[in-house]
């Protein structure tokens, strides 16, 4: 009986063990499980909105410069950034109220890029689905996580603004989650709001700026 | 050293090993044990969360759900449950709420009674229900998932992120549900010890039926016995262990062992 046991127990050691070694060393288990799971919080999962700010700031949240994809697009107007992952219910929530405002229709795993018409001016809007997209775009969510959030959903616009020096520079806000706020109409309002803003400072300051 | 003494310290360093995220390092690995992911100063994944997101709307990610179960498996052979009773947070928790189900049943006797009812046997098996049925199935077929109101995602994600950023955060939806789930987690830890790991807990369901095959086991000489019952009464899984076999309970935590008068029950190995 004693060796049965002793047999089972090493099939089952080989089998486990073997498939976690296999798995680590021949699949991309480990960086999918940081990517996914780790390295961002999903922030329905933690059951917390962190408090809104719509301010903007020309300072990126990890002191790094602006990624060169958002520079490439701020030629030509604003530029929003979707931020989710595969499974994050408040992600699912938001997408419906994004493609309301924004007028056009996504899937949750695409990442893309897309200039698009919004009241006669230019916006470029870029989805990131952070378990789909590749490294720099993955990145680009601490460059513009201001408040030290690091989690999703995620939205940022980009435009440009004057700052002390005088010169145009890249000038974004961030928020969070479903913004503080819970009636679709809001969100909504609020995010259209902060769009028309960000587009109003580019039209006054698009003379200045040099890429 | 005494050796609860020596399990406290080990599950001590468990504990700080499990919350390096807060020096920076975060890994991809899985704990083989209960912790959220959430919490700010996590290392690694939580199983549960991996498996969750593995079978989300039965859009089926092969490598997230056989990772964790690969990494629980592993330890599962080697050592069971020990998991529970040495390294798991949740279950220092509960060793340190112990003394208060223990007091209470001392001084009401209808808690005593309701622990020895027959029934209390087949509510063990909950926790199978609750891996397989919040776990798996309700996150395949509606999208809900466990983690959503898991109570230890609420003390170990959700309350430290309150803390450490004092003003910054408010309430979601999914909050006061977590919430009351909470309160009812610790009100079941405070009536009966080790109730979650008994009852609820979906990572020792994975682990239990390891217990049967694992390496390390306890073994009781069943013809030296002399059944005083000593182990069982000071069992925190409530285990008849004269009359066990490799039962999928059994934590490891090696009480009954340093108990026994006639120094019948040991670790076994093999």
């Amino acid at each position: 009986m004693k060796k049965k046991i002793l047999v089972v127990q090493i099939t089952l050691f080989v089998v486990f063990a073997g498939g976690f070694g296999s798995m680590i060393l021949f699949t991309d288990s480990y960086d999918q499980v940081f990517n996914r799971i780790v390295s961002v919080t999903c922030l329905s999962c933690l059951k917390l909105d962190p408090k809104t700010s719509s301010e903007f700031i020309f300072e990126t949240a990890n002191g790094k410069l602006h990624p060169d994809f958002v520079l490439d697009n701020l030629t030509k107007g604003p530029v929003f950034l979707a931020y989710r992952k595969d499974v994050c219910t408040y992600c699912d929530e938001m997408e419906p109220l994004l493609m309301d405002i924004f007028n056009i229709s996504f899937e949750k795993e695409d990442v893309f890029s897309k200039t698009l018409d919004f009241n006669g001016n230019d916006i470029t809007f870029i989805h990131v689905n952070r378990d789909h997209s590749s490294k720099a775009l993955r990145d680009s969510l601490h460059v513009y996580d201001k408040d030290n959030i690091n989690g999703v959903p995620m939205f940022t616009i980009v435009t440009i603004n004057y700052d002390h020096d005088g010169i145009v520079k890249p000038y974004y806000s961030t928020l969070y989650s479903k913004l503080g706020l819970t009636n679709d109409e809001d969100i909504k309002d609020f995010l259209s709001e902060i769009i028309e803003d960000s587009i109003t400072l580019y039209n006054d300051n698009i003379a200045g700026y040099i890429n | 050293m005494k050796f609860q003494i020596k399990r406290l310290i080990f599950q001590l360093s468990l504990l700080i090993s499990a919350n390096l995220g807060a020096m920076g390092l975060k890994t991809g690995f899985c704990y083989p044990f209960f912790y959220c992911n959430a919490c700010p100063a996590a290392t690694s994944a939580c199983p549960i969360r991996a498996i969750q997101v593995g079978v989300f709307k039965a859009e089926l990610k092969w490598k997230l759900i056989m990772y964790p179960l690969m990494i629980i498996g592993t330890v599962g052979v080697l050592t069971g449950r020990a998991v529970c009773g040495w390294a798991c947070p949740i279950g220092l928790l509960q060793r340190a709420t112990g003394k208060v189900p223990r007091y209470l049943k001392s001084k009401f006797p209808i808690i005593k009674k309701i622990g020895s009812l027959k029934i209390e046997r087949y509510l063990r098996y909950t926790k199978y229900f609750v891996f397989l049925a919040l776990v798996i199935a309700t996150p395949i077929i509606v999208g809900f998932m466990f983690t959503d109101v898991c109570p230890v995602g609420m003390l170990t994600g959700t309350f430290p992120t309150l803390l450490l950023n004092p003003g910054k955060y408010m309430s979601n939806a999914f909050f006061a549900a977590a919430l009351i789930v909470f309160m009812l987690f610790l009100i079941l830890i405070f009536l009966i010890e080790r109730g979650w790991c008994r009852y609820f807990c979906p990572v020792g369901a994975m682990l239990a039926p390891f217990n049967k095959v694992s390496f390390l086991h306890i073994e009781v000489d069943k013809e030296k016995c002399i059944h005083c019952n000593v182990c069982s009464d000071v069992c925190p899984m409530a285990i008849d262990v004269p009359n066990m076999n490799r039962d999928p309970e059994c934590i490891l935590c090696g009480k009954c062992v340093t108990t026994c008068p006639k120094s019948v029950i040991s670790f076994k190995k093999v």
